[in-house]
């Protein structure tokens, strides 16, 4: 089931080293450095969900921002009357019921109909809310009352972010995520091998969505105030999906590989474009997409296994030290 | 480090602690002042945010540097403005991050406002907190005088909720009281902050001026079609309507009304009726609409900005461009006043000043503009500022709004 | 007006609106139903041709319908470059649909970009609009705007002559089957890329014909691109793929349910609306109204 070989303890050593040099980060980063790396926390949480579920399965979601928006608008009607932690866990208990019920509706539901119908989704829940703010409390927003500082979300998003990852890649390595791939090679084949497909791909739908709602929460908490057009926000969910897509989603370190890449190319283009940012963020998808085909995760793969293939890691690390 | 590295060192400093102290005037002056910004430039708010916002901030900067800088007492010179600036993208998550970043990370002399109100909310408590005077140039909410006293350093410049839907109140309650309308007023917003609370706002004050709304509806932001709203409105006989719209359904509205034959005597819409582009699609129709936020040519050096303006751009300027140039003035002023970048004197400074500007002449109480021109209206091709009625420049109400022709 | 008309009225003025929902979305179907690919800067050239037709009006005086000699040749040539160039290679290394949807989503929604970006850079501030045909019709007691019917009855006008080209013509009929399956269309001699490449860019043009004739009733500016194409991708959805005439049939439902709701329960639900019909018609008919499940 869970095999780690020898070889792979100098990996996770160094893995659990910058791991930690990332928690301690904020005694020496400033706010901006801060700011900018749980938003990729963040971003690599989203798209590391996103993929769990959708990357396996192969169907496709654009309700990324429903449930990141159910998530904050949860938090922000639960904080002010319970302490903090029980309305972050309602936010991912929540999150799981709602993609739950929508789940098991859209089971016959296959290809490019289900991404529309999941962007449709995302759509009606901005209205709704909306409009229910509006006619029964009379407000388009509501207030966040929070005083929770900047390094505590960069740690609670550092520490969603690598729980996702890890989680995926457990899970991957059970029987769920056998089935999750089965699913995603061929559903029918795998509906008659005996896997109950309704079953695995409504729970994986749903632990996904409830991630997706706690990052929303988390991230609410440095705003002054919320309301449906900042929580429901489409372009976070096709932001998700480019970043997954661009790491690989078949893998479950992929999407951070995609998010990081392109949070600092995003970074690095708005300082020097900043009128033209649009157009010099969007040649460099076309440019990656024609010469990166199946994402970033399969290069870095491949350089990863031809380096390490053939000599050991330590014989490679000593060699490095040396010159 | 080696001991020969070590001894220079030391001398070195030794060196320089034993010089005479140089006064400050013989500093040298910055040789640049940079001016950071974060606004929209991509997404749905990008187009309002470039004519609002950045065109001001692009003209003065040309402005300014034409003549040589902003004046800097402390060092006798003139220094000129360079830029910092960031595409928010329209998302409060970049704009915080962005906002750090200027302040931080680029060590901006200054800070300039986002766009939209719920922008400018965002970053109040970020420029608060670092101590950088920021006149919010794009936000009308109710959020300003609730949240407002918390940031000091954050100052409000447009007509908020309260100033701009109580006016319109008063202004019906005038009319009613002159038997000119019955006082049947009907409103639509669309369901965003700013629609609902000014609808909400107005409500308030209608009730205290004894002004009855006979109809209160509001239609999704984008919604394709407001012909089967206004026919709804129309039934109920009002003589005045309100719209607190956004710039699409301002200009659908306007169309809309002209179709079915809506024609009350007293029509408002918000945000976008002091367009030069509504002005050019609805040539003389437009004329006795009431609109959001005027500027008029009384303010101080109005003519040259007009033509700065048109010369930069190949466009007439529109009303929101002049309140985020005034913003600028006042901040150039309070810099030049101060006589350095002291952004707590400078603060204080635009805290207690009056000053003229493009946009009339301005004052903040407890950080909000005292009396920004709130509504105004089109009268014969030209937009003239009506209230608040007391301030100097104010004109009489065409009344009643003339029939569609 | 008494409450029958009103409520004919509106029943009216859905039409209308259903009608330009399925206009917007006709080239889209061609693009994906036909050529298969999901072109995220399809409202791009909607777009484009808005912004010829308000050239076309403000700056030089002309008739906005004399735009579309300017704006349907530019979309034309410039999607057909896009198949060619950028699309094919994304075909032929494509190992499945899914794996072409996947690639060409990130290449469309990089263009998406880029065009979007040059629109502000080249076009920015306000929203713009103009006045064209903006005069009440009376339909049997009820009041229509003048080109909001105009641009009904293009749609209708438009999807008749993609049903007759469809139906009885080779072109339509190498359409068809390139629609059903590429690979048998290739086996029978049909030549799938130039066809291909024609339904893409013929789908672009009526983008930029969709754009003119809405410019005349809706205000827009550099960024609404990204709302129609998104509003043209639930159509064809809910159409069904590839069901090119189907598309104004789902418009016109949507367009009279939304108005009709929004009138009945409340004005501001008409979004909501029209996305719970659009989501309840999928979970009904899971592969679109017209596609034979």
């Amino acid at each position: 089931m869970l095999e780690l070989a020898a070889k792979d303890w100098p990996a996770i050593a160094l893995g659990a080293l910058a791991v930690l040099a990332l928690a301690l980060l904020p005694l020496v980063a400033s706010g901006y450095v801060l700011s900018l790396l749980l938003l990729l926390y963040a971003n690599i949480a989203l798209s590391t969900a996103w993929a769990f579920f959708s990357g396996t399965t192969r169907y496709i979601s654009l309700a990324t921002a429903a449930f990141f928006g159910i998530g904050i608008y949860t938090l922000a009607i639960l904080h002010v009357h319970v302490p903090m932690a029980i309305a972050l866990l309602a936010t991912a208990v929540v999150g799981f019921l709602v993609a739950l019920i929508v789940g098991l509706s859209t089971l016959r539901l296959r290809g490019v109909y289900f991404v529309v119908f999941t962007f449709g989704l995302t759509e009606l829940v901005h209205q709704v809310v909306n409009w229910w703010e509006m006619k029964i409390n009379r407000t388009a927003t509501r207030y966040i009352f929070a005083d929770v500082s900047n390094v505590t979300i960069y740690q609670v998003l550092l520490a969603l972010a690598l729980l996702t990852i890890v989680g995926s890649w457990y899970v991957s390595r059970l029987r769920l995520g056998y089935a999750l791939r089965a699913i995603g090679e061929d559903e029918m084949v795998a509906r008659h091998t005996g896997i109950d497909t309704t079953r695995v791909k409504v729970l994986c739908f749903a632990i996904s969505a409830s991630v997706m709602a706690v990052v929303g929460a988390v991230l609410a908490l440095r705003y002054p105030y919320i309301d449906a057009s900042i929580a429901f926000n489409n372009s976070r969910s096709f932001e998700v999906l480019i970043a997954a897509l661009l790491g690989g989603p078949s893998r479950p370190w992929g999407p951070a590989l995609g998010a990081i890449p392109l949070m600092l190319l995003s970074e690095y283009l708005s300082g020097t474009f900043p009128h033209h940012f649009p157009i010099a963020l969007g040649l460099c998808f076309v440019v990656i997409v024609y010469f990166l085909p199946g994402g970033i995760a399969p290069l870095v793969e491949r350089a990863y296994h031809s380096w390490a293939a053939g000599r050991g890691f330590t014989a490679q690390l000593a060699r490095l030290w040396r010159t | 480090m080696d001991r020969r590295t070590f001894v220079r060192g030391s001398a070195a400093a030794v060196g320089a602690a034993t010089l005479p102290h140089v006064p400050a005037q013989a500093q040298s002056a910055p040789d640049k002042l940079r001016f950071g910004y974060a606004v929209t430039m991509s997404g749905p708010l990008a187009p309002g945010a470039d004519s609002t916002t950045i065109s001001a901030y692009k003209l003065w900067q040309k402005r300014v540097n034409d003549a040589g800088g902003i004046m800097l007492k402390k060092y006798n010179k003139k220094v000129p403005i360079e830029y910092v600036s960031y595409d928010d993208q329209g998302k409060p998550d970049e704009l915080l991050k962005l906002t750090e970043r200027l302040i931080q990370q680029d060590k901006v002399d200054m800070v300039l406002s986002p766009y939209a109100s719920h922008m400018n909310l965002a970053s109040a408590p970020i420029i608060n907190k670092a101590e950088y005077p920021v006149i919010m140039t794009t936000a009308t909410t109710n959020k300003t005088y609730e949240q407002g006293p918390r940031w000091p350093y954050a100052f409000w410049n447009i007509a908020q909720p309260k100033a701009s839907s109580g006016a319109l109140s008063t202004a019906l309650a005038e009319l009613k009281k002159q038997g000119k309308i019955k006082g049947r007023v009907a409103t639509v917003h669309p369901t965003v902050e700013y629609g609902v609370e000014n609808n909400e706002a107005f409500l308030a004050a209608a009730k205290a001026d004894g002004i009855e709304v006979v109809f209160t509806k509001s239609y999704p932001l984008g919604a394709a079609d407001l012909q089967p709203l206004i026919r709804e409105a129309m039934a109920t006989n009002p003589d005045a309507f309100l719209a607190f719209s956004y710039p699409p359904d301002t200009f659908m509205l306007t169309e809309q009304m002209q179709i079915v034959g809506f024609n009350p005597s007293v029509m408002y819409v918000a945000i976008g009726g002091v367009f030069p582009t509504y002005k050019a699609k609805f040539g003389s129709k437009i004329n006795g609409i009431l609109v959001y936020g005027p500027a008029d040519a009384s303010g101080t050096g109005m003519d040259e900005f007009a033509k700065a303006h048109q010369g930069m751009f190949n466009r007439a300027y529109e009303a929101g461009t002049v309140n985020v140039y005034s913003a600028l003035q006042i901040t150039q002023e309070a810099i030049e006043t101060v006589g350095e970048i002291d952004r707590k004197k400078i603060r204080d400074v635009i805290a207690s000043g009056t000053f003229k500007t493009v946009w009339g002449d301005i004052k903040y109480v407890n950080q909000l503009n005292a009396n920004p021109w709130a509504v105004g209206q089109w009268q014969n091709g030209e937009l003239v500022c009506l209230f608040p009625a007391d301030k100097a420049g104010a004109k009489p109400m065409l009344f009643p709004k003339p029939q569609w022709s | 007006m008494g409450a029958a008309v009103i409520l004919f009225e509106v029943f009216l003025n859905g039409l209308l609106l259903g009608g330009m929902y399925g206009l917007v979305a006709l080239g889209l179907n061609l693009q994906y139903g036909v050529a298969r690919i999901l072109n995220l800067s399809y409202g791009e050239f909607f777009l484009g041709g808005a912004f010829a037709a308000f050239f076309s009006i403000m700056l030089w005086k002309l008739n906005p319908l004399l735009s579309l000699f300017i704006s349907l040749p530019i979309a034309f040539a410039i999607n057909w470059l896009m198949y060619q160039y950028l699309m094919m290679p994304l075909i032929r290394r494509a190992p499945d649909q899914d794996g072409l949807d996947a690639d060409v989503v990130l290449v469309t929604f990089g263009l998406l970009f880029v065009f979007q970006g040059l629109a502000l850079v080249n076009w920015s501030g306000e929203v713009r609009g103009y006045s064209f045909l903006s005069v009440p019709v009376n339909l049997a007691g009820a009041t229509v705007a003048l080109n909001r019917l105009a641009a009904f009855l293009g749609a209708c006008l438009l999807a008749l002559v993609l049903f007759v080209v469809l139906r009885h013509t080779r072109v339509g009929g190498a359409l068809r089957a390139i629609t059903i399956d590429p690979l048998a269309a290739s086996i029978v001699g049909v030549d799938v890329r130039r066809y291909s490449a024609l339904a893409f860019a013929a789908g672009g043009a009526l983008a930029a014909a969709a754009g003119m004739l809405v410019s005349t009733f809706i205000s827009f500016s550099a960024t609404t691109g990204v709302e129609y194409t998104l509003k043209a991708l639930i159509v064809v959805i809910m159409a069904g793929v590839g069901r090119v005439t189907g598309t104004l049939a789902a418009g016109l439902l949507l367009g009279v349910v939304e108005s009709l709701g929004g009138y009945l329960l409340d004005p501001a639900l008409t979004i909501a609306i029209n996305f719970s019909l659009f989501m309840l018609v999928l979970l009904l008919r899971p592969t679109g109204l017209f596609t034979r499940a």
